[in-house]
This record gives structure tokens, sequence and C-alpha cells, in this order.
């Protein structure tokens, strides 16, 4: 390209991508002091606990029945939750890939929601159905008259598995029911006419073929589960720990520093293997396997066991994913008297009794102006990062993208503690400073801007630049005028989704909010820990708002989106 | 009595068209080709033979016994699909012997009988290949192999050469026919292109809006289409409405022409067929007894490499295509022209009005 431009215009291109150095630097430097100094200080602190060099304290600790024990709860909870998911999803996956049917659109949303609410508001709509205080218990004591609930979930193994399941639903049906819709039909009718019955053509031929996108899914949900947080914290109980738990317990609770960087470390190493096989695997399934229209594809329930089944999968979504959600809202207005707005009323009204709880409103407004202050963070550095990433692919751009995604594959724990235990002294002395809040929210969602931004810069064809190039734009004006318009509505995509990740955001903000200035789901959490008829419904009322917005947000997203979502 | 009955098959969809009331019957041995545009239920009708689709009402038959109960992987009916859909995680040879697999053969036999069924389709050698490496034309002969290969009573083709690119097409539809012919194979094969029906089939059935028009051998259709639908699905131009009098005369607006078939009673409508190759050129020869003379003015005039195709307009204005051969060259158009109709070349077929 280079030999047909004369000297001048190569001088501006070096000159632009010397510029371009200095954009993407003030992302990078971003990355640098919020995420890749905090994860360094864990490792010091977990390798000189005392501020000399001591691995055997370390390796004390690794080799301790009590880390022995957590990490293996956590590995076995999680693949529970895996298996669990996949087997109630499989089902959905082929529905919403073979068939269309009324409703089918619907039907996908609902399944999509879950999987963006904050996991406290997750919590509170399963403590909604089927805790002690849950829809389901009080209909059932009234109704039989018993003497105490008869579903004791709470604190119990199955309450947060079924959570999890709630959560990662969508995954299933959206990796492995993709897939799915993209295999022939007739690659499943060939076998049949070559002599398989049913059974065997679904284990001979669509099984092998589904397997990368199975395995994919599988192990995007063991991730998830294996770094939950929230729901384990509120749902299981002091009974029950995994690493994420722990180190919060280890670092706010016992104040066991040490402790909490070496649990860090292994949730670190684990995330990024785990990680790092599914992007491997996920590359290898691009394979070609003559890709059909849908339409072609999706057929209408005729059959008797065809209703059965698509009416089967429809009753199992609403219950297990619809479900949840109905009760948490139904909860919010349910009182000892009856139907009544008290509990959305007491969050706007300053009850100033309790001694150290903030007033909900004041939590609210807190969760809104760190959400706004993210959004603005998160916009710039990640419109700044996709401004450079989405130029010709170099080494240096290979190389970065994947570097920006990092903090997508740490857990939000990890990142909150590193936040407390880096940024605590100067020449960084944030402890005390309003902006740690955001600063965290902004290093989780800016991923998710740049994510958003770079298809839809890449779309942009490159003769379009250069067409405004020859007609006399300056750098600057041809991103203006031709670059901006275009992107501007990815860019609105991004920002939301930053607002959306900040005003959910638990398992970080738990970390490094002060007392003083919680955030909704710290609110929650705090209101769920509490006695009481009014906490909990005040609890309940949060959540509904809190679920309220983010699925507005994200069925917004989901109109918006250009094309097919990176992630 | 026929291997395969099919009576009575109706099928009704949501929106497409379905079967009303099809019946073929089907002789070991014998190649029948269902051939129809688009949407005429010929694919819906193999594949309710198949099992793979139910119908609503009617019966499909093989040597006698009604197979409605009995589901696909139980019939022991062979299909080779459009896109040839071969499993893509398999080899050519694992996919070939997926069927022997399938009746629990023994390693021996499964080894034996899938190189017996490469080996017919000119594919040795080829065991061991990806089926993402082969090329169209080694994808239809894989398809074919594997469905060959367990011995099927009845081989369904759908659509076999839909896939593949026209040079291709005309190379493999003789091999298929040799092939089917060589292991003596019982077949349907479905297809909207005439000239592979008439190159691989024994018998064609005719179909058009969920029902059969007409079967026959090919020679029999192309020489005696039913009627006007069928003619027209065969590619014939040149169709007039008329009135039939005394003495096989068929008055049309184009001009009367006598026919050789026996003529319904005088005064019934009727549609009557030029075939192109029904005219030539007098050459000054004197026309023969039963030749119909045509008049008019060459108005189009195309070279088809064989012969030329021309365009006719009668002084009564009637618009005509003919082929003529190279030797004597047609006239330029605008030139007068005058030709001579043999009566072989002319077919009467009920009206519209039956």
């Amino acid at each position: 390209m280079d030999r047909s431009l004369d000297g001048s215009s190569l001088k501006v291109i070096r000159l632009i991508s010397r510029k371009g150095i200095l954009l993407v630097g003030i992302p990078l430097l971003f990355l640098a002091v919020f995420y890749f100094y905090p994860l360094l200080r864990i490792f010091v602190l977990s390798f000189r606990p005392e501020g000399a060099w001591d691995p055997a304290s370390l390796s004390k600790l690794v080799g301790s029945s009590y880390y022995v024990r957590t990490l293996w709860f956590t590995t076995w909870q999680a693949a529970a939750s895996t298996l669990l998911t996949l087997a109630a999803a499989l089902p959905g996956a082929y529905v919403f890939a073979r068939y269309s049917f009324p409703g089918k659109k619907l039907l996908q949303s609902i399944t999509a929601v879950p999987f963006v609410l904050p996991t406290v508001v997750v919590a509170a709509a399963f403590q909604a159905l089927l805790g002690p205080r849950g829809l389901v218990n009080t209909w059932l004591t009234e109704w039989f008259g018993l003497d105490s609930p008869p579903f004791n979930l709470d604190r119990t193994f199955w309450f947060f598995l079924l959570a999890h399941v709630f959560y990662n639903y969508t995954i299933v049906v959206r990796i492995v029911g993709g897939f799915w819709a993209t295999l022939e039909p007739a690659l499943n009718e060939a076998a049949q006419m070559l002599g398989a019955s049913a059974w065997q053509a679904f284990r001979k031929i669509t099984l092998p073929l589904l397997r990368p996108a199975v395995v994919a899914s599988a192990l995007l949900i063991f991730i998830f589960c294996f770094s939950s947080f929230g729901i384990i914290l509120i749902l299981g109980g002091p009974r029950f720990a995994t690493i994420e738990v722990e180190i919060y317990r280890q670092a706010v609770h016992i104040f066991n520093l040490p402790m909490a960087a070496a649990l860090s470390i292994i949730q670190i190493i684990f995330t990024f293997a785990l990680m790092y096989v599914f992007t491997w695997i996920q590359r290898r399934t691009s394979v070609a396997l003559n890709p059909v229209s849908r339409s072609v594809m999706e057929r209408r329930p005729v059959s008797l066991k065809d209703k059965l089944l698509v009416g089967g999968n429809a009753v199992f979504i609403l219950l297990l994913l619809g479900a949840p959600m109905l009760a948490l809202v139904l909860r919010s207005f349910t009182t000892d008297s009856g139907f009544s707005t008290v509990f959305y009323q007491s969050l706007f009204e300053n009850r100033t009794q309790s001694l150290f709880f903030v007033p909900p409103l004041e939590a609210v407004t807190n969760s809104l102006l760190f959400g706004l202050a993210t959004l603005v963070m998160a916009s710039i550095l990640g419109l700044l990062a996709a401004a450079y990433l989405a130029k010709p692919s170099s080494r240096l751009t290979s190389w970065l993208d994947p570097l920006f995604m990092l903090p997508l594959s740490t857990s939000a724990v990890t990142l909150g503690f590193g936040f407390i235990i880096a940024l605590d002294q100067p020449p960084l002395n944030l402890r005390t400073s309003i902006l740690l809040v955001p600063l965290a929210h902004t290093l989780v969602a800016f991923p998710f801007v740049v994510r958003s931004l770079l298809p839809a810069l890449r779309s942009i064809p490159r003769s379009l630049k250069e067409a405004a190039a020859l007609l006399g734009a300056s750098p600057w004006q041809v991103w203006k005028n031709v670059d901006m318009p275009i992107v501007g509505r990815a860019l609105l995509v991004g920002a939301v989704f930053a607002l959306t990740v900040s005003l959910g955001e638990f398992g970080a903000t738990v970390f490094v909010a002060r007392p003083q200035t919680p955030t909704m789901p710290l609110a929650i959490y705090r209101f769920l820990g509490q006695p009481g008829a009014l906490n909990y419904g005040q609890a309940m009322a949060m959540s509904s708002l809190l679920m309220l917005v983010t699925a507005a947000g994200f069925l917004f997203l989901e109109k918006m989106r250009i094309g097919r979502g990176e992630f | 009595m026929a291997l395969l009955e099919i009576r009575d098959i109706i099928k009704s969809f949501v929106g497409d068209p379905g079967l009303y009331g099809v019946s073929l019957d089907l002789e070991r041995g014998c190649i029948l080709c269902l051939l129809g545009p688009s949407g005429c239920g010929k694919t819906t009708l193999l594949r309710i033979v198949a099992g793979l689709e139910q119908a609503d009402s009617g019966r499909v038959l093989f040597d006698g016994r009604d197979m409605s109960a009995v589901p696909p992987h139980q019939r022991n009916f062979g299909m080779m699909f459009q896109e040839f859909a071969l499993f893509p995680h398999k080899d050519v040879f694992e996919n070939v012997a997926f069927g022997l697999r399938m009746q629990k053969e023994s390693a021996e036999t499964i080894a034996r009988r899938t190189a017996d069924a490469l080996a017919l389709v000119g594919l040795e050698g080829f065991a061991a290949r990806n089926v993402g490496e082969l090329s169209g034309g080694e994808r239809q002969r894989v398809a074919l192999a594997r469905s060959l290969a367990p011995q099927p009573r009845l081989l369904m083709l759908d659509e076999p050469m839909g896939a593949l690119d026209r040079a291709l097409r005309e190379r493999l539809m003789v091999d298929i026919r040799r092939i089917l012919k060589r292991v003596g194979m019982t077949s349907i094969f479905v297809t909207h292109d005439q000239a592979e029906a008439f190159a691989i089939a024994d018998v064609i059935a005719v179909m058009n809006q969920g029902r059969v028009e007409q079967v026959a051998p090919p020679e029999e259709l192309y020489r005696r289409p039913a009627n006007a639908t069928v003619a027209r699905f065969l590619g014939f131009h040149n169709l007039l409405d008329g009135l039939t009098s005394n003495d096989g005369i068929v008055e049309t607006s184009c001009g009367s022409f006598r026919t050789l078939d026996e003529a319904p009673a005088s005064g019934n409508k009727a549609v009557l067929l030029l075939r192109p190759d029904a005219a030539r050129l007098p050459n000054g020869s004197p026309p023969e007894p039963g030749d119909t003379v045509l008049e008019g003015i060459l108005r189009d005039r195309t070279f088809l490499g064989r012969n030329y195709q021309i365009g006719l307009e009668t002084s009564s204005g009637c618009f005509l295509l003919f082929e003529l051969p190279n030797e004597p060259r047609p006239p330029q158009p605008g030139e007068k022209i005058r030709l001579l109709i043999r009566p072989t070349g002319l077919t009467l077929m009920p009206g519209n009005g039956k």
C-alpha cells in the first residue's frame, strides 16, 4: 500500500501511527496502574507476607487442609452447577435451534435477562421465591396451615446450584443452540436412512458435531461458577465458601491478608488457564459445517411429540427463569397487611434510627453517580483502545487485543482485593477517594466498551476513509465525519453496557466502597443480612428496581447491537 | 404386483402446496423419476416414502407390506440427499461404512463391502480422505456409495445433481444410470431438470402442484405429453388452442393442421403441440401428403450450434419457434419464409375445457 503513496502522505501515516501509540497509551497506563500493579501487589503479598521473601509461609498455606478443602469445594460445586445447567438447557437449545413457534422471541429474551442481572438481585429473587420468607413457602404454610416453611433450601447446596442454573441457562442456549441451528437436519436424516435409530443418530452424528459447542459452553459456565461470589455468599450462608468468598472473608472479616493473597493467586491461575482453554476451543470450533439459512430448518411443532417438547421447555423456562424474577416483584409489594408500596416508600425516606445504615436513597444516588462516572471513563478509555485496535492488524494490535480483555477473565473479588492492598499508600493513596469505586467499575466495564466498538469500527470499509482523505479531509476530519457517525450507535451500546455493569457490580465494590457510600447492591446485601420484615421488604424493593434498570438496559442493548456480539 | 405401491397420498402443509391424492407404482429394478417444478411436492413425496414425513392419509406398500408404521431406520431404504449430507466428522471410509456398522456387520464384511462400494463409484483409494477435501463430484460419488453400501431395497435420490455445475452434471448423469443399472437397484429420483430425467429414468412421473400429471417412459413422454401443463414443463413453446373437425383436422388461429392422432369427435376443444423439429424448408420439393404449409416472416434466427432456432410470424399473427438444420441455411431475419410441417411433429392434447 505504501508504495502507491507519495512521500508526504507517508509522513502523515507515520504521524498517525505515532499519535496512535499515544492514544492507546492512555488505556494502557490505566491498565498498568489499576490492573497490573494491584495484581503484582497480590503476588508480592503472598510471597513476601512479612516484607521478606518467604515462600515457606505460602507453601504452608497452600498445603493446609483448609486451603485444599476450599479449592475442592469450589471445583466440585462448579462442576455440579455446569452439569446441571447442561442437563437443564440442552433440550432448550434444541427447541430454539429447530422449531419456530409463537412467542419464541419473547421466550428467548426471558432466557437472556438473568445473565445480566446483578448477583445480589438473583440472590434476592431466589430468596423471594424459595427462601424461608419466599412466596412458595408463605403460600404453602397458609394453604395447608403448616407450622414451619416446607422448603428449607436456604443455606443449602441446592439453593445456589439452582441460582447458577438460572444464571447460566442462556449460555447453553446461545452457544449450543446457535451451533445446532447451523447443523443440517439432513445429516441426522441420512443416519436414519442408513439404519440408525433416532437415539443412535443423536449419539453418533449430532453429539460429536455439537461437542465443541457443548465443551465451550460448559467451560464458560464452569469459569463463572468457579468464581461465583455473591450467590454463594448470600444463598449459601456461612457453611459454604468458594475461593472468592474465602478471599473476601479472610481479607475483610479476619484481616488475614497473606491468606487472601495466596487464595487470589490460585484464583488467578485457575481462571486464566480456563479462559485460555476456552478461547483456544472457540478458535478451533469455527470449522465449516455447511451453514444453512435458519428459516429453512426451523419448523413448526406439528406432532404431539413436538408440541410436548416445545411446550414442556416453555413451561420449564418460565418456571426456572421467569418465576424468581416475578416472585421478586410480587414479594416487594407483599406485606403482612396485603398489597402495599410501603417498601418502596421507605426506600426514599430518611430513617436515621440505625447507626451504621445509610439511608437507602443515598445508595441509589451513589449508584447512579458511580454509574455515570464509570460510563464516562469507560467510554473514553474504550474508544481510545478500540480506535487503535481497529487499525489493520499488526503484531502490536494482535498483542494488545487480548491484553485489554484481561480484566474480564480476572474475578471481581481479586480485582477489589488488589485495589485495597495496592492503592492504600503513596504515591497512589486512593483508599479514601470517592473515585475508587468508579475506577474499579471502569476496569470491569471498559473491555465491554472495546468489544462493542471493535466490530463497528472494523466494519467501516477502508475505501470510505480513503475516499474522504482523497477529498481533502485531515485524519481528524475523517474520524469525525466518517468513523464517528458510524460508530456512534456502537458507542451508545458500550456506554449503556458500562452503566449496567457499574449498577450491578458487587464483588469488587464490596471491597472498595467506603461504609458511608454504599451502592445499591451493597445496600441490598446489607438489608438481606438484617432481621426484620422491613429490611427484607426493602431488599426486595431495591432489587426489583435494580432488576428493572438492568433488564431495561439489556433489552435496549439487544435492540441496538450491530451484528453479532463478540462475547 | 409392483414392488412399491404408493396409494392416494394426501399431505397438507400450512402455507405450502401439499400432495393431493398421489398414486404411483414402481417395478423391481426400475428407475422412476419424479419430475416437476420446485414446490410441486416431489421431495415431500420422496420423504414420505422414506418415512421422514408422515402422510395425512394414503398408504405406501413395499413388497405388499404397509410401511406406515415402520420407522425410517428399519425400512432398509437408502437415500441420497440434495447437498449429500456427508458426515463432516468422519472420513470417506467411515461415511460409507456407517450403514454397515448400523447393521452390525463384522469388521471384514464392512471393509470388503465399503471397498466394493467405493470401487463401484470409481473412488478406489479415497477411503482415508477427509470429506472436507473432496470436490463436488467426489462428494456426490461418496454419497452414492454410502447409500448403496448397505444394499437397500429401494434407493431414493433427492436432486442428486442439484449442487453440481452443468458440465459435471452431464457427465455424472450417465454414470449414475450405469451404476444403478449394474447393481439392479430399484430407485426413485427427484429432479426439476428434464434433461436429467430423460438421461437417467426408465419411467418419468411429471408432477405439478401436488398432483401427478403423467407417468410414461421418456420417449413416450416427449412424443405424447398428456396435456399442455406437461408439454410446457418439458420446454415446448408452440401450443395452439383449437377445435377438432373431421378427418383429424384441427382448426387453430394459425391455420388448420392435419394430425395423425386419433381425433376426438369433431367440434371439441383441443390443444395442438407443434414440436420444434416438426418444420422443414421446402427446398424446391413439393409438400408430401399430410404436410401443412406455414407462410410468414422470419423474425429471429439464433445459431444454437447443432442447429438454428427461428421465430416465425405467420400472416395470421401467430409467433412460433422451430429448429432448422444448419444446411441449408435459413434466410435472414425480415425475409419471407415458407415452412412445411409434417404431421408426425404434431400432438393433439385435450383442450382446457376437458
